[in-house]
């Protein structure tokens, strides 16, 4: 994929600082979601630990009720229920309509949430040299607001849209805490 | 007296009550974790005004009807019937209408932390909160520790509780900010 243009020595977040390097970075954030469709609308809580070997995202209702787990590790990808009913997937984004109302590209999402482009194409950076827009395919992923100013800083929101649905991700907190 | 004597006093003698609360969400995976604190307030039956202040502002409305969710940063209002709700926010088990008996099998929880506790058993676990203790002292509602069927655990103390306060009955109404986007998140999500 687009190699990454050298970043400022300024000192970084250790998710930053594994971000800029890693192709696919480990990361834990806590959020807000938003996802708005012609058929479906919804918004709940987000957590989200990601590896290269592992993601849980686990989708939270008032009061740190757990609303959905979407689980994959070395034993395959499966949802899991309110009830503890489990589904089996072949990949994440096979398992997001279900858990987020909408299609959606997790695997690549856990790039780009780290503010980096992956395969995506960066349509836009902002004056710190951070991407503002990015498109892969049909999709249009703006980062609205970052963590920060500085040319690490980690997006704080994002809104991505596929042409019929939209997706907005507020994240409250990264961890481990900057 | 016994936790649950208390439990029914409390249930018997308030009609509407106010206090600050804070929570403390812990995931089963022991993750960091996340806490948050605000105000509550209730009156029953059905209605109570639940205010995140931290770590963001969210404020929860149930009006009697529908549960109002409102979400500042996102210019997010979500609204669903409150009876799927009720069952499964704390909130709704102060406000309602003595479903606490009808709902839960309640048993003698114990002494911890200083407060007397009741174990709240649900009936029937349609996808509200698996298990429920509610503290009180002195007769006074404390704490409240609430498991889901995936072990998250969400516990809230309460302070400074005003117990029959007069409450403003537009505490308890939501009209949606101009511009926000409302949406009903139907229950089955």
């Amino acid at each position: 994929c687009a190699a990454v243009p050298p970043q400022s020595d300024e000192p970084a977040s250790p998710i930053a600082l594994r971000a800029r390097d890693a192709v696919d970075p480990a990361f834990s954030l806590s959020g807000r979601f938003v996802v708005k469709g012609p058929d479906q609308t919804g918004s709940a809580a987000l957590d989200w630990t990601h590896s290269t070997r592992h993601d849980e995202l686990q989708v939270n209702g008032p009061l740190g009720k757990v609303l959905a787990q979407l689980v994959r590790d070395e034993r395959g990808v499966r949802l899991i229920d309110e009830r503890q009913r489990v589904t089996e997937a072949a990949s994440l984004d096979a398992l997001s309509r279900a858990v987020f109302g909408m299609e959606l590209p997790l695997s690549r999402a856990a790039v780009w949430v780290t503010g980096r482009a992956g395969s995506a194409d960066v349509r836009a950076r902002d004056a710190a040299g951070r991407i503002a827009v990015l498109s892969e395919r049909n999709w249009r992923v703006e980062f609205t607001e970052y963590d920060g100013a500085g040319p690490e800083a980690l997006p704080r929101q994002i809104d991505a849209s596929d042409g019929e649905y939209s997706f907005r991700l507020r994240i409250d907190e990264w961890f481990p805490p900057q | 007296a016994g936790a649950i004597d208390q439990l029914r006093a409390f249930v018997e003698s308030t009609q509407s009550g106010r206090a600050t609360f804070e929570q403390q969400v812990t995931a089963k995976s022991g993750r960091k974790p996340q806490n948050a604190s605000g105000t509550m307030a209730f009156s029953r039956p059905g209605k109570f005004r639940w205010t995140y202040d931290k770590p963001y502002y969210q404020l929860l409305v149930g009006d009697g009807e529908r549960l109002w969710v409102h979400d500042r940063d996102l210019n997010q209002v979500t609204v669903k019937r409150l009876g799927d709700a009720l069952a499964s926010t704390p909130a709704a088990l102060l406000a309602g209408r003595n479903e606490l008996e009808k709902n839960f099998d309640l048993t003698e929880g114990g002494a911890e932390d200083g407060l007397d506790w009741v174990d709240a058993k649900p009936k029937a676990t349609e996808g509200g909160f698996e298990a429920v203790r509610i503290g009180f002292k002195d007769g006074l509602l404390r704490g409240m520790v609430l498991r889901d069927s995936f072990g998250q655990t969400t516990k809230l103390r309460f302070t400074a509780f005003e117990r029959n306060p007069a409450i403003d009955p537009g505490q308890f109404r939501f009209t949606p900010p101009a511009g926000a986007d409302v949406i009903s998140d139907d229950a089955k999500k």
